[in-house]
Parts: structure tokens; sequence; C-alpha cells
């Protein structure tokens, strides 16, 4: 799973996660096909950024944040976003909460990665 | 000795403790009277800055009576979270280069400093800093991002929006530990423990003292709002910016919070602001980029 610009949707991409538009409507579901031609209508509805299936094949891009080209070991990865959804856990069906959860998610992920990239 | 009659709250109606609030507090608080006075030059430069016709240099002469105040105020300034070029020696350079909101809060930050120093070794000091310094972050952030015009008191309020558990955890011992004790028996936020506890949360205790301490009001209603912001009815933009910011670095973990729970974000709150997942990318970013700027600052706090 990794985030791209909703401007970088290629025809065949899946959706990861569930696509809100910035009232919290969903207008995708995790599993639902992506197509170039959606990329002026989710920009309409506010979206900047989709989760899709997949890992990210250009490793060597030169705008990559810190910590974003970083592979955890598994076992880290699942014990924050265990920790994150625990967090969550009482609040998570509220769609606001669901984007916050899904950005935390990213940040913490790729400022632990940078960290650990560093030892 | 502060004083709990409700006259010192007459400049902040949702500041003001009901009779019955008065008495929850005392509950808590035992030796209310122990609890530090607010410190006269804080006071003074509070008033002195009001006065549009003011100066650098005549404010400057306030806070520099008050030596050590004026000392930890400058390494606050001298920090490389402000990255200055070079040292800020005195508290007049201060505010011609910052400004007399950013001096005179961080005046107020020193002092809380001061007066609520570490005592309970149970207490998880930096965690609760580390916590508020993030909030402050992230609250600068969100004023730098929605052009706001809060953005010269955004840090401050971020800073000292939980300063309610730090006076409970330092005066409300007992009371803290079975809040405390229950936050982790319970799995619920802090705020539901206390209010099922004793019914009365941190933002009301901190607000109880930022009134006493005589905080400007928007400052002392950002704290007492800060997880009810819909009851705001002036200073909205402060109240709303410090509850985004609390939330937002409770989502990322960052410090203690003293849970391991995350109050629902107003929707109110988020459609005023005009929030979008543009900006909440851009502010969580920059929390991470100041926290890493803001490791001394971090030591003086703790």
């Amino acid at each position: 799973m990794r985030t791209i610009s909703v401007k970088e949707i290629e025809d065949g991409m899946v959706a990861a996660a569930e696509v809100l538009d910035s009232r919290g409507g969903v207008l995708l579901n995790p599993g639902d096909g992506l197509r170039k031609s959606y990329i002026p209508k989710l920009i309409g509805w506010g979206v900047h950024e989709v989760e899709i299936e997949g890992d990210d094949p250009a490793t060597d891009a030169p705008d990559k944040k810190p910590g974003e080209d970083v592979r955890l070991p598994r076992e880290m990865e699942t014990r924050i976003i265990s920790k994150i959804t625990h967090r969550f856990e009482m609040v998570g069906d509220d769609p606001l909460m669901k984007r916050l959860k899904r950005l935390s998610q990213k940040h913490v992920l790729r400022r632990t990665a940078s960290k650990y990239a560093l030892k | 000795m502060l004083n709990t009659s409700r006259e010192t709250a007459e400049v902040n109606d949702v500041a003001t403790l009901s009779p019955v609030q008065t008495d929850q507090l005392k509950a808590i608080i035992k030796d209310i009277d122990s609890i530090p006075s607010l410190p006269s030059v804080v006071a003074e430069v509070h008033e002195a800055i009001r006065d549009p016709r003011v100066n650098a240099t005549y404010v400057g002469k306030i806070i520099s009576r008050d030596q050590s105040l004026s000392a930890k105020t400058l390494r606050l300034v001298n920090s490389a979270f402000y990255g200055f070029p070079r040292k800020i020696n005195n508290i007049t350079r201060a505010i011609i280069v910052m400004g007399f909101n950013k001096v005179s809060n961080l005046a107020l930050t020193a002092s809380i400093l001061d007066a609520f120093k570490r005592r309970d070794q149970d207490f998880d000091y930096a965690g609760f800093w580390k916590h508020a310094l993030g909030s402050a972050i992230a609250a600068e952030a969100l004023a730098k991002n929605l052009k706001s015009g809060e953005f010269e008191d955004a840090f401050v309020a971020g800073l000292l929006h939980d300063i309610g558990k730090l006076v409970m955890a330092l005066y409300a011992r007992e009371a803290f530990a079975k809040i405390r004790e229950h936050v982790q028996e319970a799995d619920v936020l802090m705020l539901e423990a206390e209010m099922e506890l004793y019914e009365i949360d941190h933002a009301l205790v901190g607000a109880w003292l930022a009134d006493a301490w005589k905080f400007p009001p928007k400052l002392t209603r950002a704290i007492r709002l800060h997880h009810n912001p819909e009851a705001a009815r002036e200073h909205q933009e402060i109240i709303y910016i410090t509850h985004i910011s609390d939330i937002l670095c409770r989502a990322l973990g960052i410090g203690n919070g003293g849970d391991n729970r995350i109050p629902l974000v107003n929707r109110k709150v988020w459609n005023a602001l005009k929030l979008n997942d543009a900006v909440i990318d851009a502010c969580m970013g920059e929390i991470y980029a100041g926290l890493d700027k803001a490791k001394d600052f971090l030591e003086l706090l703790n």
C-alpha cells in the first residue's frame, strides 16, 4: 500500500483505502479501480492524495521525503499501525477521523522509517 | 496566594467557576493557597502591552527588573527553535525582533516553568511538555497555513492548553492518581475519567489558573474550551486552532496527552477553519520538522 498524489493516478491502479471528499463522503471504496479520467473529478471533490495497492516501484525517486523509501520491518510496521488503530478505535467511524487516521499513519510510518534508516 | 473568588474572572465569563465548580476544585486541590501567584512583572507586562503607545524599551525595562525571569526568557528566545543568527542579549532587542506578544508570551511561559517545577516523580513531565510543544508547533503551523491573524498567539495557546493537568499533577495528587488509574483501567480519555470521577476537568482547572494569573482573555478561553470549542463566543479562531492542534499531536502520538485515545474532531471547527487534507498533511510534516528544531527548547521546558 502506498500514498500517491491524485495527479499520479494511472489506469488500472486499485484504491487501498476509502477515498473521501472534503466533507467526509465516501467517493471510492477499497478495491475500487482507478482511472486517469477520475483525476479532475477527484480534485474537484477536494481529494489530493489516494492510497493505492502495491509497493512503490520507484524507490529512487528524487523528490522523496525522508523515510518514504525505507521499508520498515513488517512487525515494526504492524506494531505502529495497531497502536494508531487503538488510538482511533472509539472514533474511527467518523469520516473526518478516518482521514486524520490515514494521514497520521502515513506520517508516523514515514517518520519512524527515516529514523530507522539512520540506525 | 491565589484568589478563588469569581471577581477575578470577570474578564472571561467562560473561565468563571460556578460556586459548585469552585467547591469541586477545592475538593481535589486541598491546599489551594499553596499554588504560586502570578509574578508581578508578568502582570505588569500584560497590562503594558495593552497600551498602544507603549514602546519596546519600556516593556523591556519591566521584564529586566526580574533578572531571573529575563534570563529564562532570553534562553527561550535564543533556543535553536527560533534560529536567530546572532545571540539576542537583552529583552528590548528581543521585543524589537520578535514583537511584544511573542516576548510577553515567552515571559509567561518562563514564569509557568518556574512556578510549576518538577516535583512528582510519578508524573511524565517529559511526555507532558513534548505533547505541549508539539501542540504549540502544530498551532503555529495551522495558523500559518490558514493565514490566521492568531499567528503570534497560537504557539503559546498550544503550549499551555493542558496546563490544568500540570496543576492537578502537582496540587491535586490524590485525585490525579485516581484519574490516571481510571484512565489505565477503563482505557478512556483523561477528560472522561476526570468528569466521571470529579465532575471537573483539566480544561476548567487550567482556565481557573489562567484567570487567576491574568493570562490574556483569548489564551484563557483557548485553555478552557480546547475540548469544547463549539461553546466559544469570542476568540473562536485561536480556540479552534488549539482544539485541532491538540488532536493532531494525539493523532501522531507526540508526547503524552495522559491517555491512549483521541478525542473527536469538532466538525463545526473543521468547516469553520476550512480545513482539508492538504492543510493537515502540511501541518503534520511541519510538526515533526519543528520538533527536530526544538530539542533545546524542550530541554528548557523540562
